[in-house]
C-alpha cells in the first residue's frame, strides 16, 4: 500500500547542499518543526541550516527517516524519564549501527542534534561517547579523545593524592 | 548547590569556536553543556576518573557528580555541607572528589549530617572524612560540625572511626569541632571516669582508662609544641597583640536526652591570642595536652567554661591552676564550680605581672562544703601542690604556709566576682590597697548560694571598701534578690552604697527583680553617671515608675543615657509627656531613654529622644 503523500520540504546546508525531505521526517527536529509552524504560506525557498554540513545532515536525515512516525517525547515524559535515561547507556541495535562512525562525525552529529533539537539523536550520540569512556583508564581516554593534560604540577599532585580510590575500582 | 554556573569564571576554560564545515572537532570542542550531558550517562567512579583528564573535564565531571547528591559547596566561604540521610542517594565518591575539584579553594569548614541508615555507612563516611581532613584540601579545616543521628547502640561500630576523625581534625588545627550525637556516643568516646569523686586527682589520673591512641597522639603533639618553644619562636614576655574576638561562647554540653551536643574546643585557637575551653580540657584525659598548649603560646585571653561533666571534680583546680603559666595572659575568665581562693593564689602569683581582667563566677560554695580554711578569716593559705610534676615553666615562688599572702596585681583593670568565692578573703589576697584604679568592678551575688545574709553583707561591704575611689563601673547585679524579702534586700544594699564614696561612676546597671514602693535610692550618693540600666523584669508598675524614677533620677544630674526600662506597651503609653518633662528637669543632660518591651513588638517605642527639650514620643 502506497504511503500517503506528504509535503516535501527543502533544506539547504552550510555547504550549499540541498535536501528535499518529507515534512514528517524533518519534524523530528523541534527547530525545523517550529520554523515550519511559523511559516503560514507554502514557500519553495529552502530552509537554511547554516550550522550543519551536508554529510552530517545526511546522517541526521537517515536517523530521522528511520524513526519517522515515532511519538516525539513531550516535556512531561522527558522530565520523568530524565533520571533513568541519564544513567543508562543502552542503545538500540539499529541506532548502534547507525552511530558507528568516526569520532569526528560522531561529534558533528551531536552538535547537529543539539542545534536541530533532536533529543533522541542527541541522547544516542552522548551515550555513544559515554560508552567510549567506560572501562578505560584516564590515559586511554586522553589518547582516545586527544585530551592534553593541562593540570598545573600542584593540581596534578592534588589529584594524585586521590588516585588510589579510582584505581581500586 | 554547585552548578555549572558557579564555576569561577577565571577557572573556566574557553570553549573553542564551533567549526564550520568538517574540521578536526574533538570532545573538548563540544559546548560544556553537551559534555555534561555525556557525563550524565557515566557512573560515579567514571566521573571521578574523568576528573583527572584535564582541567575542563575536571570541572565538568565533578560538577555533574556533586549535583547528583544532596551536597552543597560554598565556594566563597569554603563550607562543605554534606548531609547523608537515609533514603537519599549518596556515594562515598562525593567526599574524595573534593580533593580533585581543582577549581575549588580550600575548605576550612565541613558540616556532615549522617544517620545510621545512610549509605555509605557512617563508618565509611567517617573514614573518608578523615582522609579529607588529613590529606585533602581540608587539611586546614577549622570547623567541623558532625551530626550523627542514630540510636546510641548504633554508635559502637563507628566509635574508632569517629575518634580517628577527631584526632585528625585536632592534628590539622581544627578550632571548632562540634559533634552532635546521643549520650551513647558521648560515653563511648569519652568514657566516664570510674574513680569515685572523693579519690585524689592523682589517683584519677593514674587509673584513668583513656583512649590510648588519642593519648599517644596528644603526646606527639606535646613534643612537637615543646620543640617549637625551645627554638624560641615564642617570645614569652613581649607585649602581646590585641586579642581577636572570642572564638565563640559554646561550652561543653552533655546530653541528658538521646540527642545532645558535644563541643570540643581546640586550644589551637590560642595562636589568635584567646581561647575558650570547657572545663573538660582540664580533666586528666586532656590535661597534659591542654597545659602544653596554654603554656607555650602567646595566649592573652583564657576562658574556662562550666561543664556538668562528672569527670570535672571540684578539687581538681587545686592541682590544675598552679600548672598554668601563660606568660602573656591578660584576661582570665572562669565560670564554674569548685574554685577556691586557695586554689587561685598560685595562679595569681604566676600571672601577676600581666593579668588585667579577672572574672571569677562560681555556683557552689565549696569552701564551706569542704571545710577549706578561708584565707581571709583565719589567715591560712595552704601551699601549692607538691605531689604533681609541674609543666616546664618558671619555678613558682613559694607562698607562705601560714599568714595571708599578698599578691600585687599592678596591671589589673577589671574585676568581676561572684560569691561563694570568699570576696573578703580574695580582696585581702589581692593586696587591695595597692591595686591600681580599676575601670570595672562587677559583683554577681547569687544570694541563694550565700551561707547567710551576714556573708553577703560582709561581701558587699568588702567590695564597697575595695571599690572606693577606685571603680568607675559597677554592676550590683543581685539576681537572686527576689527570693528574699524586699525590706531585707534594701537593708542589705543600703550600707553597701551609703558607705561607698564613688564619685566617678560612668556606667551603672541595676537589676531590680521585684515590685517596690520604697523610695529607697541606693544610688543617692552618686553624682556622676552617664549610663544607667534599670531592669525591673516588668514587675515595676507604671505608678511605681512614675513615683520613683524622677526622684531617683534627680540625683543623676549628669545622666545622659537611660536604657533598658522594661514595661508593657500600655504602661509605656501612660508615661505621658508631663512625666518625661519631669524626668528631663531632673536630668537636664539626659539625651536618650531606651525601652525594651520583651516580647511585644513595638519598634516605635524603643527610642524616646529627649534631645533639645522635645520629647519625640512615637505615634
Amino acid at each position: 500500500m502506497a504511503a500517503p503523500a506528504t509535503q516535501q520540504i527543502k533544506i539547504r546546508c552550510n555547504d550549499e547542499k540541498e535536501f528535499t525531505v518529507d515534512r514528517d521526517v524533518l519534524e523530528r527536529s523541534v527547530l525545523i518543526k517550529n520554523m515550519l509552524e511559523d511559516v503560514t504560506e507554502q514557500q519553495d525557498a529552502p530552509i537554511p541550516l547554516p550550522n550543519v554540513s551536508g554529510p552530517v545532515m545526511a546522517k541526521v536525515l537517515e536517523y530521522c527517516t528511520h524513526h519517522r512516525g515515532e511519538p516525539l517525547p513531550s516535556a512531561d515524559t522527558e522530565q520523568s524519564q530524565d533520571e533513568t535515561r541519564k544513567r543508562t547507556t543502552d542503545i538500540s541495535e539499529w541506532d548502534q549501527k547507525f552511530i558507528t562512525v568516526d569520532q569526528e562525525m560522531l561529534f558533528e552529529i551531536i552538535l547537529a542534534a543539539n542545534y536541530l533539537d533532536i533529543k533522541s539523536l542527541l541522547d544516542v550520540g552522548c551515550k555513544t561517547v559515554a560508552n567510549m569512556i567506560k572501562g578505560k583508564t584516564p590515559e586511554e581516554i586522553r589518547k582516545l579523545f586527544n585530551i592534553v593534560n593541562d593540570f598545573t604540577p600542584e593540581e596534578e599532585a592534588q589529584i594524585k593524592k586521590e588516585n588510589e580510590w579510582a584505581e581500586d575500582r | 548547590m554547585l552548578t555549572l554556573s558557579t564555576i569561577p569564571a577565571s577557572r573556566a576554560t574557553m570553549i573553542k569556536a564551533p567549526p564550520s564545515g568538517r574540521s578536526n572537532i574533538e570532545l573538548l570542542d563540544l559546548p560544556h553543556e553537551l559534555v555534561a550531558h555525556i557525563f550524565e550517562a557515566l557512573e560515579d567512579y567514571e566521573l571521578y576518573r574523568c576528573s583527572s583528564l584535564c582541567r575542563t573535564l575536571n570541572q565538568l565531571s565533578l560538577n555533574v557528580l556533586f549535583m547528583r547528591y544532596p551536597f552543597d559547596v560554598d565556594i566563597l566561604n569554603g563550607v562543605i555541607d554534606l548531609r547523608l540521610y537515609a533514603g537519599k542517594r549518596s556515594s562515598p565518591v562525593v567526599l574524595p572528589s573534593l580533593h580533585r575539584a581543582v577549581y575549588l579553594g580550600p575548605m576550612p569548614k565541613i558540616m556532615v549530617h549522617l544517620i545510621s541508615a545512610s549509605r555509605p555507612s557512617p563508618m565509611t563516611t567517617l573514614k573518608i572524612l578523615k582522609d579529607i581532613v588529613v590529606r585533602g584540601r581540608c587539611n586546614d579545616v577549622l570547623w567541623i560540625d558532625l551530626r550523627l543521628m542514630a540510636a546510641p547502640q548504633a554508635y559502637q561500630p563507628i566509635t574508632q572511626s569517629l575518634r580517628d576523625l577527631v584526632e585528625a581534625a585536632l592534628h590539622n588545627g581544627c578550632e571548632d569541632l562540634k559533634i552532635t550525637a546521643g549520650s551513647g556516643l558521648e560515653s563511648l568516646l569519652f568514657p566516664p571516669c570510674p574513680i569515685p569523686p572523693n579519690s585524689s586527682y592523682a589517683d584519677q589520673k593514674k587509673n584513668l582508662p583513656p583512649s590510648k591512641r588519642l593519648r599517644r597522639y596528644l603526646g606527639q603533639f606535646f613534643t612537637k609544641k615543646r620543640e617549637l618553644t625551645e627554638t624560641g619562636t615564642i617570645s614569652s614576655l613581649e607585649e602581646p597583640p590585641s586579642p581577636s574576638p572570642s572564638i565563640g561562647s559554646h561550652g561543653t554540653y552533655f546530653p541528658d536526652a538521646v540527642y545532645g551536643v558535644r563541643d570540643i574546643r581546640y586550644p589551637n585557637a590560642m595562636n589568635k591570642g584567646c581561647v575558650e575551653l570547657s572545663a573538660d580540657f582540664f580533666t586528666p584525659t586532656w590535661l597534659d595536652w591542654t597545659l602544653t598548649i596554654i603554656n607555650h603560646t602567646t595566649l592573652v585571653r583564657l576562658t574556662i567554661q562550666p561543664t556538668t561533666s562528672s569527670r570535672v571534680h571540684y578539687h581538681m583546680w587545686y592541682d590544675v591552676l598552679p600548672k598554668i603559666s601563660a606568660p602573656c595572659l591578660q584576661w582570665f575568665y572562669f565560670s564554674g564550680a569548685g574554685l577556691t581562693v586557695r586554689d587561685f593564689a598560685w595562679f595569681l602569683v604566676r600571672h601577676k605581672a600581666t593579668l588585667k581582667h579577672l572574672r571569677l563566677h562560681f555556683y557552689v560554695a565549696y569552701d564551706a562544703q569542704l571545710g577549706y580554711p578561708a584565707p581571709g578569716r583565719n589567715g591560712c593559705v595552704k601551699p601549692g601542690p607538691s605531689h604533681l610534676n609541674p609543666p616546664p615553666c618558671s619555678p613558682l615562688p613559694l607562698l607562705p604556709a601560714t599568714g595571708t599572702p599578698k599578691i600585687h596585681l599592678p596591671s589589673l583593670r577589671s574585676l568581676s566576682l561572684s560569691p561563694p568565692l570568699s570576696i573578703p578573703s580574695f580582696l585581702e589576697l589581692l593586696e587591695a590597697p595597692y591595686l591600681p584604679k580599676l575601670v570595672s568592678v562587677e559583683i554577681v551575688p547569687y544570694l541563694d548560694k550565700f551561707q547567710s545574709e551576714t556573708d553577703l553583707d560582709e561581701a558587699i561591704l568588702s567590695l564597697g571598701r575595695f571599690t572606693s575611689q577606685r571603680s568607675t563601673y559597677i554592676i550590683p547585679a543581685s539576681k537572686a534578690e527576689s527570693i528574699r524579702s524586699e525590706t531585707s534586700a534594701n537593708e542589705r544594699k543600703q550600707p553597701w552604697f551609703s558607705q561607698l564614696v564613688i564619685t566617678n561612676i560612668v556606667s551603672l546597671s541595676w537589676i531590680k527583680s521585684h515590685s517596690t514602693t520604697s523610695t529607697f535610692n541606693p544610688f543617692s550618693s552618686l553624682s556622676t553617671i552617664e549610663r544607667l540600666n534599670i531592669n525591673t523584669n516588668k514587675l515595676l508598675s507604671t505608678s511605681e515608675i512614675i513615683t520613683v524614677l524622677p526622684q531617683f533620677l534627680s540625683n543623676l544630674s549628669r545622666l545622659k543615657w537611660f536604657g533598658r526600662l522594661w514595661m508593657d506597651v500600655e504602661e509605656a503609653k501612660n508615661l505621658e509627656r508631663v512625666y518625661w518633662e519631669e524626668v528631663r528637669r531632673c536630668c537636664p543632660g539626659l539625651e536618650t531613654v531606651q525601652f525594651q518591651f520583651g516580647l511585644v513588638t513595638v519598634l516605635n517605642f524603643q527610642m524616646v529622644d529627649l534631645v533639645g527639650g522635645t520629647v519625640a514620643w512615637p505615634e
